[in-house]
């Protein structure tokens, strides 16, 4: 590789990359006039991108996709076994699902009473903070829950 | 990405289609190696799978990949059976890109020009395959999936003023290396 004599050459390719700032690329276009070594130099960098893009890109195997899924399900079954929750499963989600349990039980024992007592409308709002609750129509409707069987078979009244 | 962050795995079905190109023809273009190539491309998926919790979203999501498709690169070139494998490129490894009537096909050239694009092909993965291990990094990530030097500068842990200097160089060793091909390029 051949050393270039004009100190400015090392900038032709943030030139090329839009890499400059704009006074950089005043000067620059300035110097490139007066300079034939950054002007080759330029014009063969601009030849060597085009030769470089033109090698074509390969295609994936075709059981590229279903040799990850059986790595990917390798590791959550490891993972679920011996360290708990996938490691997405974290935050907020964890503290909704462990309410959601909660939730149930608390239905549950709601529900062998002899008077259920209704949630507040505030408790409603609390819980539908949490989205994997929303699917709990229980909490808005517990009556439903209630004759669900009735309803199922379409006998009850609602 | 967001999504896939906060738990919703059909997401990261998305992010697997959109970016499994791109990752696979990154590690192809470092290793010179189909199948290391897709091992590795799927290692880079294990590891997005498992850091989401991680992922902060001030950095792009493509910037984020590539520097993990970087990072797994870089520690595969550490192991013993390249570290000195300099002088003992091996050619017969470059002849495993598509069939030139795939390339056919795939581009809609004639077949002769095919042969001479996969011939193309070896040339150049071999030329890559010169640089230093992070002046590869820097040039494929400019010139293949178009980062900016800043974002470059992320992904391989280096300064501004290094990938600018990385990638100068870079391109000066490829010059060298691609001369015959490059001089039949015409000037536009
Ligand atoms: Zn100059």
């Amino acid at each position: 590789m051949k050393r270039s004599k004009c100190n400015m050459e090392s900038m032709v390719s943030a030139y090329m990359d839009g890499a400059l700032s704009e006074v950089e690329i005043r000067r620059f276009k300035v110097h490139l006039k007066e300079c034939p070594e950054c002007r080759e130099s330029l014009k063969a960098l601009t030849a060597l991108d085009k030769v470089l893009r033109q090698s074509s890109d390969v295609s994936l195997s075709p059981d590229f996709d279903a040799v990850f899924y059986e790595k990917l399900n390798r590791e959550s079954r490891k993972k679920s076994w011996f360290l708990g929750p996938a490691p997405y499963f974290s935050g907020l989600k964890v503290w909704a699902a462990a309410s959601a349990c909660a939730l149930m039980i608390v239905t549950g024992w709601m529900l062998t009473r002899p008077d259920p007592v209704r949630m507040t409308a505030e408790e409603i709002v609390i819980a539908k903070h949490f989205d994997i609750l929303q699917d709990f129509e229980i909490i808005d409707n517990l009556e439903l829950l209630e004759n669900w069987e009735a309803l199922e078979s379409g006998e009850a009244e609602l | 990405m967001l999504a896939f962050k906060d738990g919703d795995t059909a997401s990261f079905g998305c992010l697997f289609d959109r970016y499994k190109t791109r990752i696979v023809n990154y590690c192809r273009r470092f290793m010179n190696d189909r199948e290391t190539a897709e091992d590795m491309a799927q290692e880079v998926f294990l590891r997005v799978y498992r850091s989401a919790p991680k992922y902060k979203p001030e950095a792009a999501f493509s910037t984020w990949i590539f520097k993990i498709a970087t990072n797994v690169c870089l520690n595969e070139l550490r192991r013993p059976k390249y570290r000195y494998s300099t002088e003992s490129i091996d050619v017969s490894k470059t002849g495993d890109g598509d069939p030139p009537l795939e390339i056919a096909d795939k581009l809609g050239i004639a077949p002769e020009e095919a042969v001479a694009r996969k011939e193309l092909d070896a040339v150049v993965r071999r030329a890559l395959e010169e640089l230093p291990a992070k002046q590869r990094a820097a040039v494929l990530l400019r010139i293949y999936d178009g980062f900016s030097y800043e974002e470059i500068a992320k992904q391989i842990g280096k300064s501004e003023k290094s990938v600018k200097a990385l990638i100068h160089r870079g391109r000066n060793m490829l010059k060298a290396y691609l001369k015959d091909y490059i001089d039949r390029e015409p000037e536009r």
